[in-house]
């Protein structure tokens, strides 16, 4: 096994996420406009309990990112895996909490009957466990897709719209075309080409979001560009970079934050349509979209096999609603034009 | 206005050819039209001929200078100094079929900018081909699903324009009070669930548990409304959250106007002011957003067509999906786009009708 | 109707607060003032001090639903406006009582034609649509814009902000109101357009004996234009008195400030005055006198007992302690005087600033 895949750099992936997250909440703090931002979503009831949800799921999709390898079946075993290792896999469906098989002719007496809260599914895993699973993938989805798209936007944003002229004409043009494809269709077309792997997924996610952001970053670096303080800061022989770096950026972040945070919830959205469409992630990765994409045939059957779309959808919903409710209580904090 | 109008048509060529190039690029710069072959003749190890007849019935074949010289385009490359490849050497009688030799099958620049401009033309001609996976013509196909296509979208897109727009004037004139908080919440939850649920989720529950008529077909005729409700229905709620929201932030931008002010001052009342003078200011950004929607109701209707066996574009590029047919989902691609396009440019144009600071020359 | 000798419109005592995530701002804080028939009555006073929501209270088109009228009277030909309906109030509006506004380039509907907005205006008041074309014209013609035909036919965006206001004035004018209010008429255009406007309102009201509450921060308007003269301060009336009077001697320390802040022509070469500090936010006023934290003349009393709107010892109201004999061990003006206020403020004051309006300005 290389370097690339070993124990290590999968625990180390994590871990680095979470080392940057808390540095950007410290420093951010220091502040006097996000310092407000956090007083003002700290009175908010509701953004408090949407944080809450997304901590929580946060912590779930943490769970399953920390394991190392199993001596015996040499695959990884994450910390979530390990949690649920109690439950045995058992034959096919069976209902929350039931005794017996489903949707067998005849059915069998269930392994750990009574124990599987959210039911199992076809090949016998206890549902909750993958609802849990799914965690991760939503959070892998929003999250690389971001950390691809954002810093594309925003540099091709801040070029087209502090240089101006043949850069900001070709900038402009790549995004009109790309944009005049409807996003689903051009993200069919990328997945068709790109293959269905999870980063693959993402990368095709982020060509068809990097350029609303762009757009607004570039609306933003112009806003800025002729203010007085980047005048007077170029009058004084500051390079672009540092310009663009120091001045601007720092003064567009709010927005390209509060975008990022409610484009999560269309991101987790995504995947599940890829999935229906049959060009989602892998089965074997547990995603909430191949839950609710197997839910199709599920629901036809008798007695109906519910507790799979449910667990998955409703999952899911949460999670949406989450980072809905907090981007709007986010926005209404940091934006500047709400505030009197 | 005429002159506007063919302005802003001609704006949008380039973008069409650029998405042109850039669908081909994804869908055959990216493979080889060898991978395209194998992938799409039937048997699993096919000859080295098969391949070569798969790829010149299809258009991938390497051109010859001869043929190059007789069109004007391929007059040009040569001019440009570009080449196609040698045409491999022709086999020995006598060994043919056994000491197969192997053939490279990597296109020459010159054959892919042939094909290219040959794809853009027959695109932009809708000469769409023939389909790589069932041969069948993909105009035809076209001709035969649009129909349906278009009851469906048609239907949820003004559907979801009335109910959007009369809601969210609703909301603004309850604005501060229980009913627009308390509504604009219940958007944020519809707007949370995903649109695969509410296909699924909702069929099941009209079609199954409550037995409400067909679910799944499709009819011309008088029997069509039947197979039209639900679909409409769900078409419409998966994407109306979204929509009520938005128009009420336009509706309530423009109540904090100036004009609003003067218009009260003036002594007109609340109904009025909300329906004659912020109204038609919030048309403007409305007009923008519903054809930014223009793609959400392509996914909707291939979630959709797909769910309820409509027997449309939809479900066309859907089965093309499945069956990894590049032919017509580029088709399809760009019968999109094309639609979208026009629809950018129709805004523009309404713009200028609603607009009176839109300047026309 | 109202008897002859009953003035026009009185406001008495008015408080409107708005709510707001630090508490409540109390913008209006008692104001009362009167408007007499065919009269101009000037309000002044730095931005952020009451004067517009002054304005916008007496037509109840105070921002909602943050802002509201919590208590007072507004008595408009002997009845009280607060006691309207909703419905009433409408009438009142345009008709009565008609409005312009600071921001001419904002204040009129991009989408629609000035005929259309003009017609609008007569047309809510019950004038019929052929009437209302030809009066539209009548208009456009009076307040002056040069080819009134064809300005029906345009959009605001066609037109410059003094051709703005004017027709701003016409649509105001249309159903001769009996008050205009002007709210910072003047403050968005160039100098010369500035005069044009002031001239323009001046001669509509001698034709049409209207009175205007004229709401300003620019001392050099007052002068020109107001009968009288209100003074305004976080929210309070702190000086009021006929314009000649009050320039003549300005009492209140506040009212001194203003001023002295002006530049005059006798006082060449020397530094102007400035008022330090600004107006407090309004949901902290300070407790007894607001004006006390910026006051030269401050003394103990001015932080614990409140000033009267109108000290006995006083022959025109002056919320200021150093008018109010009552106030024990109050600060000997004329000593005062002499150390903050160097040189004779007032003499020439009118004068030079109606001369140069711009100059004027305070506070912005």
């Amino acid at each position: 096994m290389n370097f690339w895949q070993s124990d290590f750099m999968f625990n180390a992936v994590p871990v680095v996420v979470l080392v940057l997250l808390a540095w950007a909440f410290l420093q951010s703090r220091k502040q006097p406009l996000w310092a407000e931002a956090f007083r003002r979503i700290g009175r908010n009831r509701l953004a408090l309990v949407a944080f809450a949800v997304i901590g929580f799921y946060g912590a779930v999709a943490l769970l399953d990112s920390f394991g190392w390898t199993d001596k015996e079946s040499q695959s990884r075993v994450t910390l979530l895996d390990r949690a649920f290792s109690g439950l045995p896999q058992e034959r096919t469906y069976s209902a929350p909490f039931a005794s017996m098989t489903t949707g067998e002719p005849q059915p069998q007496k269930l392994k750990a009957p009574g124990r599987h809260p959210m039911g199992t599914d076809g090949v016998g895993n206890d549902v909750l466990y993958r609802t849990f699973k799914g965690a991760r993938t939503a959070f892998i989805i929003g999250g690389l897709t971001s950390l691809i798209s954002t810093p594309i936007a925003l540099l091709m944003g801040m070029i087209a719209g502090y240089y101006g002229k043949w850069r900001d004409d070709i900038i402009q043009y790549v995004y009109t075309v790309l944009s005049s494809v409807p996003s689903i269709l051009l993200l069919i077309t990328l997945v068709l080409v790109l293959g269905r792997g999870l980063a693959q997924i993402c990368i095709a996610l982020g060509i068809t979001r990097w350029v609303g952001l762009c757009r607004l970053a570039r609306g933003e670096t112009l806003k800025h560009r002729d203010r007085e303080y980047v005048r007077g800061a170029k009058a004084l022989g500051v390079s672009d970079f540092r310009l663009l770096t120091r001045h601007i950026l720092p003064n567009m972040l709010p927005i390209v934050i509060i975008s990022v945070t409610l484009g999560f919830s269309g991101l987790i959205l995504s995947e599940a349509v890829l999935s229906y469409l049959g060009i989602g992630v892998d089965a074997e990765i547990g995603s909430w979209g191949n839950m609710i994409d197997a839910a199709r045939d599920e629901l036809a059957r008798e007695p109906v096999i519910w507790w799979n779309l449910t667990a998955a959808s409703v999952a899911m919903f949460i999670l949406v609603l989450a980072f809905n409710v907090f981007g709007d209580a986010l926005r209404d904090a940091i934006d500047p034009r709400l505030r009197s | 206005m005429l002159r506007y109008t063919i302005r802003r048509i001609l704006y949008a060529v380039p973008t069409l050819l650029g998405v042109l190039v850039l669908t081909y690029f994804l869908f055959f710069g990216t493979a080889s039209p060898e991978t395209i072959a194998r992938r799409n003749l039937s048997s699993r190890a096919p000859t080295q001929a098969q391949i070569a007849q798969w790829l010149n019935d299809h258009g991938y074949g390497e051109p010859s200078e001869e043929e190059m010289k007789q069109t004007g385009f391929g007059r040009t490359l040569l001019g440009l100094g570009i080449r196609p490849n040698a045409p491999p050497a022709a086999p020995a009688e006598g060994e043919a079929a056994e000491a197969e030799t192997l053939v490279d099958f990597t296109p020459s620049l010159a054959s892919r900018l042939i094909q290219l401009k040959r794809s853009t033309v027959d695109m932009l001609l809708f000469n769409f081909g023939k389909s790589d996976t069932s041969g069948e013509d993909i105009k035809e196909r076209v001709k035969k699903g649009a129909p349906a296509s278009l009851i469906v979208g048609s239907l949820i897109f003004w559907t979801s324009l009335f109910v959007g727009v009369s809601l969210a004037l609703a909301f603004a004139y309850f604005r501060g009070t229980y009913v627009d908080t308390f509504g604009t919440f219940l958007c944020v939850l519809v707007m949370s669930i995903s649109a695969v649920v509410y296909v699924i989720g909702l069929q099941f529950l009209l079609g199954k548990l409550l037995r409400y008529g067909p679910v799944w077909g499709f009819d011309t005729g008088a029997g069509l409304w039947k197979f039209l409700v639900v679909p409409v229905a769900i078409g419409v709620i998966s994407g109306v959250g979204a929509e009520i929201r938005l128009f009420r932030t336009f509706f309530l931008d423009e109540t904090n106007q100036d004009y609003v002010r003067t218009a009260r001052a003036k002594g007109v009342s609340e109904a009025a002011v909300l329906s004659r003078h912020v109204f038609k200011n919030a048309l403007i950004p409305i007009i923008t957003s519903t054809v930014a929607a223009i793609p959400g109701l392509i996914l909707g209707s291939l979630l959709i067509e797909n769910f309820f066996g409509i027997p449309g574009l939809g479900n066309f590029t859907v089965d093309a999906i499945n069956s990894q047919d590049f032919a017509v989902v580029r088709a399809m691609v760009f019968l999109g786009t094309l639609l979208y396009i026009v629809g950018l440019v129709l805004t523009d144009i309404c713009y200028a009708l609603v607009d009176p600071r839109v300047r026309l020359e | 109707m109202a008897a002859d000798n009953e003035p026009l419109l009185q406001v008495r005592n008015l408080r409107t607060y708005f709510k707001t995530p630090r508490g409540t701002a109390k913008a209006v804080d008692g104001v009362s003032f009167t408007l007499e028939k065919g009269k101009t009555l000037g309000i002044v006073g730095e931005s952020g001090c009451g004067k517009s929501m002054t304005a916008l209270s007496i037509l109840q088109l105070v921002p909602e639903p943050a802002g509201y009228i919590e208590d007072g009277r507004i008595l408009f030909e002997g009845r009280d406006l607060l006691d309207l309906t909703w419905e009433q109030m409408r009438s009142v509006r345009g008709k009565d009582i008609a409005m312009i506004f600071q921001e001419p380039m904002t204040s009129l509907n991009p989408v629609y034609t000035i005929g259309w907005q003009l017609r609008e205006s007569m047309q809510i008041h019950g004038k019929d649509a052929d009437a209302a074309e030809k009066r539209a014209l009548d208009l456009l013609r009076r307040v002056g814009l040069s080819d009134p035909a064809q300005a029906l036919r345009q959009y605001p965006h066609e037109l410059s902000g003094g051709m703005r206001q004017r027709v701003m004035i016409a649509i105001a004018l249309a159903n001769q109101p009996k008050v205009l209010i002007a709210d910072e008429p003047t403050t968005a255009l160039d100098v010369t357009v500035q005069a044009q406007i002031l001239a323009l309102i001046r001669e509509l009201q001698d034709e049409t004996d209207m009175s205007v509450l004229l709401i300003t921060h620019d001392l050099g308007i007052i002068a020109e234009t107001a009968d009288d003269v209100c003074v305004m301060y976080a929210g309070q009336v702190v000086e009021s008195a006929p314009t000649r009077d009050l320039f003549r001697d300005p009492r209140h320390p506040y009212t001194k400030g203003l001023f002295a802040s002006l530049p005059a022509r006798n006082r060449r070469g020397q530094d102007l005055a400035t008022l330090e500090g600004t107006v407090p936010e309004a949901t902290k006023w300070p407790p007894a006198c607001r004006f006390a934290p910026r006051c030269p003349f401050r003394w103990e009393s001015c932080d614990t007992i409140v000033p009267q709107a109108k000290p006995p010892g006083s022959d025109r109201p002056v919320r200021c302690h150093l008018y109010d004999p009552e106030i024990p061990g109050r600060p000997d003006l004329a000593a005062a005087e002499r150390e903050h206020l160097a040189g004779d403020v007032t003499a020439d004051l009118a004068a030079s600033a109606a001369a140069r309006p711009k100059d004027a300005e305070v506070g912005r």
